[in-house]
């Protein structure tokens, strides 16, 4: 079984982005269009925190838009488990930016959304979905709609709702860029336990935080401005069983933070000055 | 008792001055005056008549029917056409300008046309309420399924929906408050244009009613067909507020907690 041999780190890749490009220009390109990338190749094994960072509109959140099927590359091929991706799959989550839950469910029934789209029965959906919200501390909030818990607890439980069904992949958008710093640490420091618990799963992380994708990655990836292009990719060697908090006053981070920022720098700084020009 | 309990007291106490003050003024009248206003008395005697007659329950139902078969109907082609034009941006694009243009139609005008296609029956009735009160359930219907949280609806789909599973938990969820409120207005409306389809021509109706009671002079039977379409339009909206409840459990939700 292929399922076997990526569990055991065979080195049969979760996921190959194979010279992806997604292209805009038309004149009919919708105003809310994602941003280009050009020629994105990546591979991710089973079981790693991958983040990719570049400055905004360098097309981060399109390449994870690709890999969820959300998106069609204009160029190249996207494939998770060794079959190409043509729209949405079972076998992938994504976690977005902004509150995904339905309003008018209660945290459990969202959580539970997932699995009663498999096919599991109305009460094992609900017992697991529970279990879920218990698992990242939200248990007594099952039977609250969203808008009655703060914004870090309905992460908390969009981020259940995906963890749910297990995806070998999960794709996450900048989820965390709208909580103050504190919540966001708690936050990250739980959603590596689970991750780490669950084993074998692969995470792609976007975001424009460097502090964060180093604290919470096994490897960075620096995209140039837009369209995206791959500029680096660095190994984060720091040990697991990791506090985002703690990790920071790690040597070692000051260091790798040093490297990559470098890198990113230039980037970032390329982005502003094109965006002032446009601007002038 | 508290401060709340007593401004509401307050309130309600100056309303009823208010209407016992209005309603003795106009009980007062000259006799001149009375001839084309009536009088309370003689609005609640009539009413009492009418109300005694088989007539009233009879003109009643005429009315009721054309209102709410005409607002049924509406609801029903408002969700067909909302649900197919928002399949497609640029469907609704091409749409739009048309409706918007069919909506700007004054109705009324249409009526002539509508008694000599549907002649003065029920069908006329009906078909001119539907007309009349198509758009607003499908304006209401139709913005609300254009701002259906896409980020929502991603999730949804990338959770594993089906079409089905789409439309049971997100679109019908989304758009049921909009629907309601708009059907609250809708209610209101259909009464109003079956009232005045009967008051052009018919032969049975409260409107029709109210029409032969003004070329006949009698103005406290016009008087007591307006409170009778008053009171009906007020009980069915209290109906279709407790139809609306459920589906607004958990907007309610959130107000008891926070």
């Amino acid at each position: 079984m292929p399922d076997a041999a990526t569990r055991a780190g065979g080195d049969a890749p979760l996921l190959t982005i194979d010279r992806v490009s997604l292209s805009y220009g038309g004149a009919d390109a919708a105003v809310d269009a994602p941003v280009a990338v050009e020629d994105v190749s990546l591979t991710v094994q089973s079981g790693r925190f991958v983040s990719i960072v570049g400055p905004s509109g360098c097309g981060k959140s399109t390449l994870l838009k690709m890999v969820s099927g959300l998106e069609r590359p204009s160029a190249g091929s996207i494939s998770v488990s060794g079959t190409p991706v043509r729209g949405m799959r079972r076998d992938v989550g994504f976690v977005f930016q902004t509150d995904a839950l339905l309003p008018w469910k209660t945290l459990r029934d969202n959580v539970g959304l997932a699995l009663r789209y498999r096919g599991v029965a109305r009460a094992e959906a609900s017992r697991r979905a529970q279990d879920w919200l218990s698992r990242v501390g939200i248990g007594s909030l099952g039977d609250r709609y969203p808008h009655q818990v703060s914004g870090g607890q309905r992460k908390r439980a969009s981020i259940c709702a995906t963890m749910v069904y297990e995806p070998e992949l999960m794709l996450m958008d900048e989820p965390f860029s709208a909580l103050d710093v504190q919540t966001r640490d708690l936050i990250e420091t739980d959603v590596l336990r689970v991750w780490e618990e669950l084993g074998n799963q692969s995470i792609i992380f976007v975001t424009h935080d460097l502090e964060e994708a180093i604290a919470m990655s096994d490897r960075v990836i620096v995209l140039t401005r837009g369209p995206g292009r791959i500029k680096a990719d660095y190994t984060i060697d720091l040990p697991r069983g990791r506090d985002v908090r703690e990790i920071r006053s790690d040597p070692r981070f000051a260091e790798i933070y040093q490297k990559i920022w470098g890198d990113l720098r230039v980037e970032v700084l390329a982005a502003q000055d094109r965006q002032t020009t446009t601007a002038r | 008792m508290n401060t709340r309990l007593r401004t509401k007291l307050l309130a309600w106490a100056a309303a009823a001055l208010t209407i016992v003050l209005l309603l003795g003024w106009w009980q007062g009248i000259d006799a001149r005056t009375a001839s084309f206003l009536s009088r309370p008395v003689d609005v609640i005697q009539d009413l009492g008549n009418w109300a005694t007659s088989p007539d009233l329950r009879a003109d009643i139902g005429v009315t009721l029917a054309e209102a709410i078969v005409g607002l049924i109907v509406a609801a029903i082609a408002a969700i067909v056409l909302a649900a197919i034009l928002n399949t497609s941006r640029l469907l609704a694009d091409v749409a739009e300008p048309f409706i918007a243009a069919t909506n700007s139609i004054p109705k009324l005008a249409l009526a002539p046309l509508f008694i000599l296609v549907f002649g003065i029956g029920f069908n006329a009735k009906v078909n001119f309420v539907v007309v009349s009160v198509f758009f607003i359930p499908f304006y209401a219907l139709f913005f609300a399924l254009r701002t259906v949280d896409p980020t929502i609806r991603a999730h949804v789909r990338i959770l594993g929906a089906g079409r089905l599973h789409l439309i049971r938990d997100l679109y019908i969820p989304a758009v049921i408050g909009s629907l309601t409120a708009s059907m609250r207005s809708a209610l209101a409306f259909a009464l109003v244009t079956a009232v005045i389809a009967e008051l052009i021509a018919a032969t049975a109706g409260i409107g029709y009613q109210i029409s032969s009671a003004g070329q006949n002079g009698q103005p406290a039977r016009m008087l007591s067909g307006v409170l009778v379409i008053g009171i009906l339009g007020f009980v069915l909206d209290r109906l279709l507020l407790l139809v609306e409840r459920p589906f607004s459990r958990w907007r309610i939700a959130g107000r008891r907690t926070t």
